[in-house]
């Protein structure tokens, strides 16, 4: 049995859909992330789970337990706001007692438990400290610490790390990680950031207009999305309108825009069906010359170059007119705006979508 | 150098303002507390030989009825503070967690007395009190169904402490609506999915955040109740007396000034020293 069981759920607003028919489950131990565009229901799902939302059909299961007509105070689930939500009128060392005080924890036990939660987030020195005399990163900090004191069966983490900088997010994400693997406690982790929910997660759900679009490992929602959304919002793709020419069990023949193209089979392809043909830019290869030992090479113009330091991403305009992006390291040959190139990738490269 | 000339030419005039109406007056009775008596009443002339004196200060400590008259006062303020306070908390909790349309027609409904005259207002009391008055009677058939004695309603500490608390209610429900309406709704939620009940949500968050407008409210009460005189003369018995009551009589038919100015500023010293307390580290959370 899944730690957490969402069945059906349902919650609308007026004639909108907020949540429209999700289901889910998450296990026990799992850093479980619900990715997508703002206003696509994740943070309504979230509250659903905290509490806060009531559910206009469907179940929530916790430990096998129905949670429906379960008030916030009374579930094991506890939340890291987005905007973290410190009392302002508590030290940091009360924001993180306040759930054992609400649980009547004796004093001494609350104390100790408090100044070790206080060290093993790098906050010893900052017990005294009010919230609005902590930075950005140490109010996280102080908010990540009162929401695990209590050991909930369940985090829910709403945007949390949408509101700090660059460099301190990445660190903030590396601490995320290291807490939820020495604590085991199960983590659900809301983000419109597709690359922190590719860093943290074990799983990923990506929600769009209140469905469930896809669920599995980040590589599998990388590597094999389910449709053009889930290829669209996660990570950069070309995509091509194709057609498909020939559906055979080990490989598919597509026509785009002029071009031949082999690509991984695809069950429920149809010959004559239009579709789009997805690629990223990283398993496209480039050079001045034909790439022959690749069955997918065709010639093309350098229309633009992004220069990123490590790698540079260009957009090649092929000779039938399709758009093409390719993501080259810098460390081998570069290219300029206007140059005539070849670009190719592998048979078993990109896909066939035709949802 | 420009702009500090335009600060002060922007602070002169209301500092010339408390200056000639607050400090000025202020000093004059300081002064008048230490002056002797005139024969004919107000103050007798400092030529004669007869300089500053604490004569009146003692006349002050020397009799207890005195001091009991300040006592008296101070408790009916604090009762008309803490009253004001059960009352307007509640209220302006309400108002604060309405919607915004609702919200400003409460808060004129709360504003709307100041329309009309004070005094007329105090004499309103007068009737709802009065003998005749259908709460009069009520309360004594009440308290005649169990056995007891009928009451009189005017003209009793009853009566004043009701039209005080009348009074100065809207100075208690502003600060604390405009502090409470502050209050960041999702502190309620964060509480909540920590695990408090509505109970504690109250008494750990709202309760604490909301003391700033606590203490002003209280202030902006109590400050005025102390001094007030009118509604004691009005509604009150001949017991019934305060400070406020005190003050005037020395000055309009004692003519009594330094006895007069020694209790205002004696008035004003306990003024200052409750807040002092009130204010000391300790005395306040905020």
């Amino acid at each position: 049995m899944a730690l957490l069981e969402i069945r059906n759920a349902t919650r609308r607003f007026g004639r909108f859909a907020a949540i429209d028919g999700v289901s889910l489950s998450i296990e026990a131990g799992e850093f479980f992330t619900l990715l997508g565009p703002s206003g696509c229901g994740k943070t309504t799902l979230l509250r659903m789970i905290a509490g806060f939302e009531k559910l206009d059909s469907g179940q929530i299961f916790l430990d096998g337990r129905d949670l429906s007509g379960i008030p916030p105070e009374k579930r094991p689930v506890h939340t890291v706001f987005q905007s973290y939500a410190l009392f302002p009128h508590m030290t940091a060392f009360d924001n993180i007692a306040f759930p054992l005080r609400m649980a009547k924890r004796p004093e001494r036990e609350i104390g100790e438990r408090v100044l070790k939660a206080l060290g093993d987030v790098r906050l010893a020195e900052k017990s005294d400290a009010y919230p609005r005399n902590l930075s950005g990163g140490e109010q996280q900090r102080v908010a990540l610490a009162r929401g695990l004191i209590n050991r909930p069966r369940l985090l829910l983490l709403d945007e949390c790390l949408a509101a700090l900088d660059a460099k301190l997010r990445v660190e903030m994400q590396i601490e995320l990680i290291d807490l939820q693997k020495e604590l085991g406690i199960t983590f659900v982790f809301v983000t419109h950031a597709q690359d922190e929910a590719l860093a943290l997660s074990h799983r990923i759900a990506v929600l769009n207009r209140g469905r469930v679009e896809q669920v599995g490992e980040p590589s599998s929602v990388y590597g094999s999305p389910r449709n053009r959304f889930v290829a669209d919002f996660i990570g950069h793709i070309s995509q091509i309108e194709a057609v498909v020419r020939e559906s055979a069990p080990r490989h598919l023949r597509l026509e785009a825009q002029g071009l031949e193209i082999t690509a991984p089979p695809m069950k429920s392809a149809v010959a004559g069906e239009k579709g789009i043909f997805a690629i990223r830019p990283e398993q496209v290869r480039m050079g001045l010359d034909d790439i022959t030992d690749l069955r997918n090479h065709y010639r093309g113009t350098v229309e633009s170059v992004l220069y990123r330091g490590d790698v540079s991403l260009y957009k090649v305009r092929l000779e039938g007119g399709a758009l093409m992006e390719a993501l080259l390291p810098n460390t081998g040959r570069t290219f300029g705006v206007n140059d005539e190139v070849c670009v190719g990738w592998r048979h078993d490269a990109g896909m066939y979508l035709n949802e | 150098m420009n702009e500090r000339l335009e600060k002060w030419l922007l602070a002169g005039a209301p500092t010339l303002f408390m200056l000639a109406l607050f400090a000025v007056p202020s000093a004059i009775m300081l002064l008048a507390s230490f002056r002797y008596p005139g024969e004919y009443g107000g103050l007798a002339p400092m030529s004669e030989g007869r300089g500053l004196t604490l004569e009146t200060y003692r006349f002050f400590f020397s009799d207890f009825i005195y001091i009991r008259v300040f006592i008296k006062s101070i408790i009916m303020a604090s009762l008309t503070t803490a009253f004001c306070l059960l009352l307007a908390y509640p209220l302006a909790l309400l108002m604060s967690r309405s919607p915004q349309r609702r919200r400003n027609a409460m808060l004129l409904l709360v504003i709307l007395p100041f329309a009309s005259n004070f005094l007329i207002r105090v004499y309103a009391w007068m009737l709802l009190l009065g003998p005749q008055s259908a709460l009069n009677r009520i309360v004594n058939a009440l308290l005649g169904l169990f056995g007891f004695a009928h009451v009189q309603l005017l003209f009793s500490p009853f009566a004043v402490l009701v039209a005080m608390v009348y009074a100065h209610l809207p100075f208690m429900v502003l600060p604390l609506y405009a502090n409470l309406v502050r209050h960041d709704p999702l502190l309620l939620d964060a509480a909540q999915d920590l695990g408090a009940n509505s109970w504690q949500r109250f008494w750990r968050v709202t309760f604490p955040l909301s003391l700033p407008g606590v203490y002003s409210g209280s202030a902006l009460v109590f400050i005025p109740a102390l001094g007030m005189f009118v509604i004691p003369e009005i509604l009150g018995g001949t017991r019934d007396m305060l400070i406020g009551n005190l003050i005037k009589e020395q000055f309009l038919v004692a003519r009594d000034w330094p006895f007069g100015s020694a209790l205002a500023v004696l008035l004003t010293l306990s003024v200052m020293l409750i807040a002092w307390l009130a204010g000391r580290p300790g005395g306040r959370h905020a």
